[in-house]
Parts: structure tokens; sequence; C-alpha cells
């Protein structure tokens, strides 16, 4: 009998992972899926303006992928709109020959932009794609994301009504309703989806050890903030 | 031939009686209540009435007729067939089977889907298919309401033909008020940009509605981005063929600015669960979105060889089903897929029907409350277990413009009378399988 590639471990897969919460829950819904992630793949934008990926502190996920005992591809892009596609395209093409994935898992929320961009890619390369987080109810994600055991900082600020006391540290569960009803008084999305705040997750349930992070935050814009990560290492559970 | 439902029928009145329960719209419920039909038309709706034909309905739930907004009848040859490979896997197959058949088959697989379907309280759809004439002679004899009509193709359309084809096919329906000429176009992938633009030409020029399948599979997104720079929607909308004409099928890989176009031009979508999860498709249609939006989404099986069921109650189910476990909330629910499959859907066929009110359509389905999986049963849960728990098992009769076309106790009569096209059937069965 032949036995298929992927029936006992699942399908192989690649995460394309940022470091953010989004990415995180993903790579963990892929896990209970039975999926068999075989490597994180991570794209770092030289810009700010990305239009597909999460700017701040992408480096610390180096390692986040040593926390989670996952391979990483890293590769910088420019950050330019069409490129940066054609960066993605071949960084999938690396993570397909290297490891083997037959499909992607992404952690895209409400963007159209992102996915059906990652969608063209993926059929182009004849990877099938995940968005497990696809238009979910996003007040609940939050909470069930602080629930299910997910520390997570905000690194980045860009949206009138989030203070930036909430740069830096680990969010509680009043913290992300107090964002919620913030989201509703200002009208922006309380997942961060229009890339209001970006993320990082210093742990959650799949990491073996914990991210450390020291930084300061510094104010770029009138409501723009950034927490600068200083220092970043691992430590023991 | 025996031809049902001609115009002229009119003017019969039956009154169905003491109603245990009768569902007007996806709101309203009312109890022990009569419903008297005049013609093809509900006359009045109210207690003590009577004339005509009484039909005692104490042991029955009312509904208005189902609609399966997108099919392809004759493909109930195929069903069971080609029940592994994704979609364009799958198309490939077919493709090749549907070189073995002839007029004659898909008439025969045509009026047996109808039968199958007014069964299972169907009393419209909408299809797409090959030899659109035979499929039409089989609806002007099942007494079903239909949008069916011919299909341009390039080769169609550069040969001149389209018009002719097209007004041939409306001339046929002459005289039969249940069947309205739609015009199909296959996909995007299958036809030029030239075939689509006429096809809307002459939906136009006669006032009819455009068919088509759009942003079924991400393969089709992906070859229409790099062909046109536009992702489908987008493109039809470029073409300047979109409008309220328009009733696109499927459109699982969606976006969300596209929903926006349909909304602004008013076109109409017909999901089809069933078939897109069968068929491995994978898309996420936003259901909730679009119907937020106010856009007018009807439901469809799609052919029987994919669903491969041909009952509206499965699929407004399963339409809930895949909203709730892919998206993982409950905001879609019994009201909304039940609007969408009676009301949504007669919207599409521009029918004032879908509703139990004076002056709609007699368009009815009747079913048994004696039936188990229909109880416990009172006006609070009768949607509940008309979405979740029926089938086509409990239908009693349909109604189609105020006739009985369908009665349970008609059930083995009709096997018997299709025992020899089930083996003609068959034949061509054992030649493509």
């Amino acid at each position: 009998m032949v036995i298929k590639e992927g029936f006992f471990k699942g399908l192989p897969v690649c995460v394309l992972f940022s470091g953010g919460k989004d990415s995180t829950y993903a790579l963990h819904w892929a896990f209970l899926k039975g999926f068999d992630v075989r490597c994180l793949v991570t794209l770092k934008p030289r810009s700010e303006g990305s239009w597909m990926f999460h700017y701040p502190a992408v480096e610390v996920t180096k390692l986040q992928s040593e926390a989670l005992g996952i391979p990483q591809i890293y590769r910088e892009t420019l950050g330019i709109k069409n490129r940066e596609l054609k960066d993605l395209k071949e960084a999938l093409e690396t993570a397909s020959a290297k490891y083997g994935i037959k499909g992607v898992v992404t952690g895209a929320l409400l963007s159209d932009y992102q996915r059906m961009n990652i969608s063209l890619i993926t059929e182009e390369l004849s990877l099938k794609v995940y968005s497990p987080l696809w238009r979910k109810g996003q007040d609940k994600y939050m909470l069930e994301l602080v629930e299910y055991g997910f520390k997570f900082i905000i690194t980045s600020i860009s949206v009138y009504g989030l203070p930036p006391n909430l740069l830096g540290r680990i969010l509680k569960e009043e913290d992300v309703v107090y964002i919620a009803r913030m989201a509703r008084r200002y009208g922006f999305n309380p997942a961060f989806e229009g890339g209001e705040a970006e993320t990082l997750v210093v742990d959650a349930p799949l990491f073996r050890k914990a991210l450390r992070i020291v930084g300061e935050p510094i104010q770029v814009g009138e409501y723009n903030w950034r927490y600068v990560v200083k220092r970043a290492w691992l430590e023991e559970k | 031939m025996e031809v049902c439902g001609e115009e002229g029928m009119a003017g019969r009145e039956i009154t169905l009686k003491n109603c245990r329960y009768v569902v007007r719209d996806h709101k309203v419920i009312e109890e022990n209540i009569d419903i008297l039909i005049e013609g093809r038309y509900i006359v009045d709706i109210g207690r003590g009435l009577g004339g005509g034909d009484e039909i005692d309905c104490r042991e029955a739930i009312v509904l208005p007729g189902i609609v399966n907004a997108h099919t392809h009848a004759a493909m109930w040859i195929f069903r069971g067939l080609f029940d592994r490979g994704e979609l364009h896997e799958w198309l490939k197959n077919v493709n090749k089977a549907e070189e073995k058949l002839t007029p004659r088959i898909v008439y025969l697989a045509s009026k047996i889907a109808m039968l199958e379907m007014l069964s299972n309280g169907i009393t419209a759809f909408v299809d797409m298919y090959y030899f659109p004439e035979e499929t039409l002679k089989a609806v002007k004899e099942t007494g079903i309401r239909a949008a069916l009509g011919p299909v341009l193709t390039d080769e169609v359309v550069e040969e001149g033909e389209s018009e002719k084809l097209v007004k041939s096919f409306i001339e046929k329906t002459k005289g039969f008020s249940r069947i309205k000429t739609v015009v199909n176009v296959r996909s995007l992938y299958s036809v030029s940009p030239e075939t689509i633009r006429e096809a809307s030409k002459l939906t136009q020029k006669y006032d009819l509605d455009i068919h088509m399948h759009v942003s079924e599979t991400r393969r089709e997104i992906y070859l229409c981005k790099k062909r046109t720079g536009l992702f489908p929607v987008e493109y039809l909308n470029s073409l300047g063929v979109l409008n309220k004409r328009f009733i696109l099928a499927h459109l699982g890989w969606v976006t969300s600015w596209e929903l926006s176009l349909i909304k602004d031009k008013n076109a109409s979508i017909v999901h089809c669960p069933a078939s897109d999860m069968k068929l491995a498709t994978a898309g996420f249609f936003p259901l909730r979105e679009s119907l937020d939006f106010g856009i007018n989404v009807g439901l469809g099986t799609d052919g029987a060889a994919s669903n491969n069921s041909l009952d509206m109650f499965r699929e407004m189910k399963v339409a809930v089903l895949l909203q709730r476990n892919n998206y993982w909330r409950t905001d879609i629910g019994e009201r909304d897929v039940f609007r969408m499959a009676i009301e949504n859907g007669y919207r599409i066929l521009n029918i004032k029907g879908g509703v139990i009110e004076k002056n709609n359509v007699a368009d009815l389905v009747l079913l048994d409350v004696k039936d188990l999986n229909l109880n416990p049963l009172s006006r609070r849960n009768v949607l509940s277990n008309i979405v979740y728990s029926a089938n086509g098992n409990n239908v009693i009769a349909t109604f189609v413009g105020g006739e009985i076309v369908y009665h349970r106790e008609q059930k083995e009569a009709i096997y018997h009378s299709i025992t020899d096209t089930l083996e003609e059937i068959q034949e061509c069965i054992n030649e493509i399988a």
C-alpha cells in the first residue's frame, strides 16, 4: 500500500509569520487541525509603508522561531507594492523546495488585498491556502487570545484613540475590553486589521521558551507611536 | 405530449382549509388559517374562507414555494458518477461525459430532475445547460416554473447566431407565464469579452436576465487577474455588463470591494454551499456581509453531478452550517436562509411570490406535521424545523400557479411511469462510466 505524503502527519504547510498575534494564532490553529507545520516564512519590509507585511520588531521573529522549535525562512523585502509580492512568491518557492510544503497558513483577518494576493501567488505555485481567522468576529477574538494564553504586546500605534501607555506591556483582559470600547468610539478595527496597531507575541501555548523584551516608546507622529525593542532574549518558561 | 399549466387553465378555486401552520414569510407564522386560491393566485388568507375544492390542511404546514436559483437539471444523469476531484479536474471528466449526451437524454434527465425537485417542494429553478429546448420541453410537461435559455458561446456569437437563438427560444416560451428566458454564459474563462457583451446586449434588448458562474474557484480569479488585471466582478463591471438583470452564481472568491459593485449595480447572487464544498472550491462567500449590504442573495443546489442532492431543505441547512463553521459565529440563521431560498428566489425570477399574501402566485408547499422529524412542533420552532430538520420527503404536495403539480400519493405512480426512461438513461450512463 502506498501511503501518501502527509497522511499521518497532516498536510505539510508553512505559516506566513510576522510574530504578531494573528499569524501566531493561525500557527496554533494549524497545529490543532493536524497540519504538519514545517517552517515559518517571514518577510521583513525595509519600509514602514508595506501593503502586505507587518513592520515593527520583525527581527524578533528569529527568537520566536527558536522558541517554537520551527525553522524559519526570513527575507527582507523593499516594502514596495508589487516587488514585495514577488519576494513573497520567491520565499514560498524556497519553502516549497526546502521543506516540501503543500499549503500556506495565513493570519489574514479582513484585508482582501492581503488574502487575494496570497491566493493568487499560491495558485501559481499550486499551494493550498488557509486563512482561519478570515472575517471572524474581532472583539471576541481578541478576548479569546488573552484567555487562551497568548501573551502579546503592542509595538506600534497609528490611530487616534489608543493611548501610548498600551505600548510594550502584555495586554490583559481589561486592556482588550478597553481597546474594543475605544475601537467602537473612534471607529477603528478592534483587532487592528487596518494597521491601527501592530503586536508582538512574547509567549503562547506552543512556545517552549518565553520571549523577554526591553524597549522604549517613542512618538513618531501626532497619534503615531513606536515601541523600539532595545534588547530581546528567550527565557525558560 | 402532455402539457401542464398552460395559460387559460386559470379560474379554478381551491381552499386550503385550517392549515396548521402557514409560514407566510421568514418572519410571520400563522396558525389554523385558510388560504383561498383562485386561478394562479392567492386571493385571500384568513379564517372561515371557503370555495372551490377544499383541501383539509389540519395536518399540514404550508410555506411558499422554494426556488432552486442555480442548477443544471440534466446533470441529474451524472449523480454519483464523479464524486472525487476538485472543480477543474471534476469538470474535465464531466465535459468528456457530456460528449455522450444526446438531446433526448437531456430531455429525459431534465424531466426526472424536475419531478424530483417538485417532490422536494421546489416550485421554480434557474437552469443552465446544453440543449435548453429539450429542458424547456420537460418544463412544459412537468408544470414547474423555470428560467432557462440558450448558452452563448464564442462560436455562436462569431457566427452571428446569438440573437436568432435567443429570439427563437423566447418564441418557444410564449403562452407560458411560468417560463422565463434567460441568457446563459458559462463562465469568464470559457468565453471572450465580446460574447459577454453580446449576451448583455441581448438581455437588454429583450428584457431578460443573464446567468453566469462567477468567482467560483481560485484558479478562475487567478486567470482573470492575469489576463485582465482585474478580479472577475470588477472585470464584468469594466465591460459595462453588471446590472440588476445579472445573476452571479457561486462567488466563493469574491472580494469586499466587488460586493460594493454588486450592490451598486443591484445584481443578484446565488450561493451554492453544498456543491462548492463538495468540489473543494474553498472560497469564503461572505453571506452575512452580502445580506447586510442589501444584496439579493438566493440559494441553489447546482447540478446533481456535484451536489448530489436536489433538495433545498438540505441546502438551507448546509448554508447555515458552512457560515457558522467558517466564521465561528451564529449570525446566519434559519430566517436568513429561508428568505434566501424562497423570497429572494422569487425576486431573482422577478415574480410576485415567495410570500404567502394576496395577489401573489399560488406557489405553495405542504409539509406533513405527522412526520416525526418535524416534531416536536409549535409555532415557535416551525421555521427551525423546516430549515434544520426537514427534507424533501416531508412534502405532501407542491402547487405551482395554483395547480397541484406533485402529490405524495403519486410517488409510486411517478416511479413506475419512468421505468423505461430510467432504463434508457442507464444505458447512456453505462457508456459513460
